[in-house]
């Protein structure tokens, strides 16, 4: 097994003796098996060990990155000298320096190795039981593609500041994308994805079942109403809808650079309060848990809304130097790029209304389960096709929709929230409830 | 590297294809005056894939080493036979003859010539001058970066294709902010050339201006009135339409999952005036982005008509898919780097021009909207689609009037090509920056004429 953090020492020091004033390397190794679904059928097994080495550098404060994923002693030096050289082309700023070491917390279960052993022969059959289940819950359902994968991964980073970080996760993830098809009567396409950290979890034919349900639900759909009133937002809807908006807002980057709409809001109420938000990179089994960020920095728990109060900005070190603050540990990216800002699993706290309660609730309304077109997160002026959804008609899901399109601002509805689930559902690494929403328009036609 | 390849390919018992890519990629970004990406990658190493008993079996190794290369065949194959068991239908190929394919033109004054420092300067000069055109405009961005990508494919028949490739971006993007309102406007340039084409095209001191200007005017624009209108839509969102809502559904790999064009050869789906095809070659206008000489089968990257007359005249196809249907491969096979197996992706699709003027077309509609520019937009299974203009005018009695807010337009894109009754002389590639997902990117391009037809345009909430 190639030692990562030993190559990343190799690649921090020869920049420096290059003449790097500040040096990082990042190395990841990733090794999967993947089964591939396509057209209602097994299409394609593959098995990968795919590696990379990102070298960020200062030369008097000038940002220079190179990066490989050939990992052999000839090609380490290469890419140190690389990103020097990049670097003396550069520009000076202030805001380039690399953050010093810190202790990593401890972040049980990111690795299982009865999961990391899972052989090629467990991941097919994975493959074909989830295939046969969605198949067999109706023979109107196609696939259209899918996936279950075992991917392994080890990754470093250390730095000439004393950061040094290494870590080894494991993680099995599958997925289905599909419609269903009645003669000339297609679906919208639908799809599923789960992913865990512990094999017993693993459930292909629930994720399969539950795909199925969907498309096949959203057979026969017809035109709704058009009128200004009560949406039900899924937790997928959620994410596209409340929470990706909120994301580029709090992203320091956005902020400082006059793109975000929270600038100048720490402190005042963004949102109804109802609403909490909270990104954990600690969170035990969270898709994207880890101990430390893409610069080794630890990860904590943060709080970016509490009853609706923006409470913090997502940093990194660079954006937390010039905005004088701490970085909050979410320098996100791979080893091929230089780190950006991104969240970690990030979750809209659960409210005090069943699910079913919140549709009873609804005289005229609708469900949105998915939706096409996402709002402009600058303006925050949402227009979109809602992708199986339903009309709600005295309490109850009356007939699925098409050619139903929604419009409002998401930076209005964040404060338009009349109600929150007890129920909450995990997508990716988010953790949504159902929210409902009010004054927004509903076009059908 | 060949002698490698086919050594290696000599002792495979089953049917083998190796593909070495080497692709070396720049990047350099500059916002509000800070470099945010200056970069270099390199990203190197062999896919191998392999058909054993009707299935297929894909592994890959960073390391060009004959011994690294064995064992990944070795690999793929083992995989291969044991999903044999599994698969219901049998992959087969079509028959295929020896041959070598070489393309090693470089373009003229090829991105290599030009230093990091070079490029650097020109995203700092763009940056600045772009932010610096009004007091208005709170953040500029501007982004250079290229792909140079070198490949050799090999297979069991006797195919060898050696291909050179370059591939460079520039855009510009302005935001501009007054009494708490934003609004942004900017563009992406992406070709198939070298540095003077990139540059000749994308006219950095134009896309400063434009960019610019377009940020500030939209601040103080009216949002654009909902309902079916009668429309002009410029080459790029008409490349956005034939790429994301036409051309997903006549991939062949989606067509037998059932998409909406599953069965639909020689039927009519689109106005007589359309004319649809998906090329390799960057046909009419040069400098394509989605430009490839081979795929990454090795077959020709040949010119596939996919709507002739308004009748849906056939589908997108790689080797397997090909010999299912009967037809010849279209040369669709594409994978991004060496460690992803080739699937069916577009390259450039495009709908053929018309005769008239982009004015004429205007002067035809009583009251509708001018719509230029993509931002973004999603398509569906069932060709639905959702796209925002990036630049949107009312049409009042035949002539453009004012400058509106983006327009959200959706429809469903065979019943909006129904509706095409004129196409205009002005074709332009138009999509070429940014990538095309489908579980890996692609470089692509998309464009076309100017385009009038009937769309839904989303209105402001009331």
């Amino acid at each position: 097994m190639t030692d990562l953090k030993a190559i990343c020492q190799q690649a921090a020091e020869a920049a420096r003796r290059s003449g790097a004033g500040q040096a990082e390397a990042y190395a990841s190794e990733a090794v999967s098996r993947e089964v591939k679904l396509e057209k209602n059928d097994i299409h394609l097994a593959a098995s990968s060990t795919t590696s990379g080495l990102g070298v960020r550098v200062f030369v008097d404060r000038a940002l220079g990155f190179a990066s490989t994923n050939c990992l052999d002693a000839a090609e380490v030096e290469r890419s140190a000298g690389a990103a020097v050289a990049v670097a003396r082309s550069g520009r000076p700023d202030d805001a380039n320096e690399l953050p010093e070491g810190a202790a990593l917390p401890a972040v049980p279960g990111l690795h299982e190795e009865a999961l990391a052993a899972t052989t090629m022969a467990e991941t097919l059959d994975y493959a074909r039981r989830m295939l046969a289940a969605a198949r067999d819950f109706d023979p109107r359902v196609t696939i259209d593609s899918g996936s279950v994968e075992v991917v392994t991964r080890r990754r470093a980073v250390v730095n000439t500041r004393g950061v040094e970080a290494a870590e080894t996760s494991s993680l099995i993830t599958y997925f289905l994308m599909g419609m269903a098809r009645d003669s000339e009567d297609v679906s919208s396409f639908q799809f599923e994805f789960e992913a865990h950290r512990e094999r017993e979890r693993v459930d292909v034919e629930g994720l399969a079942r539950k795909l199925a349900g969907k498309v096949v639900a959203t057979l026969g759909a017809g035109k709704g109403e058009s009128f200004k009133g009560t949406v039900i937002l899924s937790p997928d809807a959620v994410i596209e809808v409340l929470a990706a908006p909120m994301l580029f807002s709090v992203d320091a980057n956005m902020v400082q650079k006059g793109m975000s709409p929270f600038a100048d809001k720490l402190g005042r109420a963004v949102a109804d309060s109802r609403i909490t938000v909270v990104d954990d990179g600690l969170l035990a089994g969270g898709l994207a848990s880890s101990a430390f960020d893409r610069e080794g920095v630890p990860h904590r728990p943060v709080t970016i809304v509490r009853n609706g109060v923006l409470e913090s900005y997502l940093y990194d070190t660079r954006t937390a130097r010039r905005g004088g603050a701490r970085s909050t540990g979410h320098a996100a990216g791979g080893a091929r790029s230089v780190p950006s800002i991104g969240p970690t699993n990030l979750s809209f706290a659960p409210g005090d209304v069943g699910k079913g309660e919140m549709i009873a609730g609804v005289d005229r309304g609708i469900l949105v389960t998915r939706l096409s077109g996402g709002p402009d997160p600058v303006s925050g002026d949402l227009s979109g096709v809602v992708k199986g959804g339903f009309l709600i008609r005295n309490g109850k899901l009356a007939q699925p929709l098409t050619g139903t399109a929604i419009q409002a601002n998401s930076y209005d509805l964040l404060r338009k929230v009349t109600a929150v689930s007890r129920e909450t559902e995990s997508i990716y690494s988010f953790r949504m409830p159902y929210i409902r929403v009010e004054d927004v328009s509903v076009t059908s036609g | 590297m060949r002698d490698i390849l086919t050594n290696a390919l000599a002792g495979a018992p089953d049917w083998t294809e190796l593909r070495w890519h080497r692709r070396s990629q720049l990047r350099v970004t500059v916002e509000k005056g800070e470099v945010r990406q200056a970069k270099v990658d390199t990203y190197q190493g062999v896919g191998a894939r392999v058909l054993s008993d009707g299935s297929w079996g894909f592994s890959s190794t960073s390391s060009a080493e004959p011994e690294a290369i064995a064992r990944a065949i070795a690999e793929a194959a083992a995989i291969a036979r044991f999903l044999a068991s599994a698969r219901k239908e049998e992959a087969a190929l079509p028959k295929l003859a020896a041959a070598f394919r070489e393309h090693l033109a470089a373009p003229r004054d090829p991105v290599t010539a030009h230093s990091i420092e070079e490029k650097l300067e020109l995203v700092l000069r763009s940056e600045a001058e772009t932010r610096a055109r009004s007091p208005l405009l709170v953040s500029a961005t501007a982004s250079y970066s290229e792909y140079v990508d070198e490949k050799w494919i090999a297979n069991s028949s006797g195919v060898v294709v050696h291909e050179l490739d370059h591939k460079p971006e520039f855009g510009i993007w302005a935001v501009a902010s007054r009494d708490g309102q934003r609004s942004y406007a900017g563009r992406f340039v992406g070709i198939d050339g070298g540095w003077s084409d990139l540059m000749g095209k994308a006219r950095p001191g134009e896309l400063a201006e434009y960019s610019a200007r377009f940020a500030v005017d939209k601040l103080s624009a009216p949002y654009p009135d909902g309902g079916v209108f009668p429309v002009v839509m410029d080459p790029e969102i008409v490349g956005l339409l034939c790429h994301e809502a036409i051309g997903h559904t006549v991939e062949a790999d989606f067509v037998l999952a059932g998409s909406v064009a599953a069965g639909k050869v020689g039927q009519k789906v689109a106005g007589e005036l359309v004319t649809m095809c998906d090329s390799g070659a960057s046909e009419i206008e040069p400098l394509a982005a989605g430009s490839i000489a081979c795929d990454d089968e090795g077959t020709p990257a040949r010119r596939a008509v996919l709507i002739e007359n308004g009748v849906l005249r056939g589908y997108l196809h790689n080797l397997e898919t090909a010999a299912r249907f009967g037809v010849e491969p279209t040369g669709n096979a594409r994978a991004w780097e060496y460690d992803a197996e080739p699937i069916i992706r577009m390259r450039n699709t495009y709908l053929e021009p018309g005769d008239r003027k982009v004015g004429e077309l205007v002067a035809g509609i009583k009251d509708g909207y001018y719509l230029k520019g993509a931002g973004g937009g999603q398509a569906d299974a069932n060709a639905e689609f959702m796209f925002v203009a990036g630049e949107t005018y009312r049409i009042r009695d035949g002539k453009v009037a004012e400058l509106c807010r983006d327009a959200t337009l959706s429809g469903q894109a065979f019943e909006v090509l129904q509706s095409v009754d004129a196409l205009a002389d002005d074709f332009a590639w138009a999509m070429g920056s940014g990538h095309c997902g489908k579980g890996q990117p692609a470089k692509v391009d998309g464009g076309g004429p100017s385009v009038r037809c009937r769309v839904t345009v989303a209105g402001k909430q009331e």
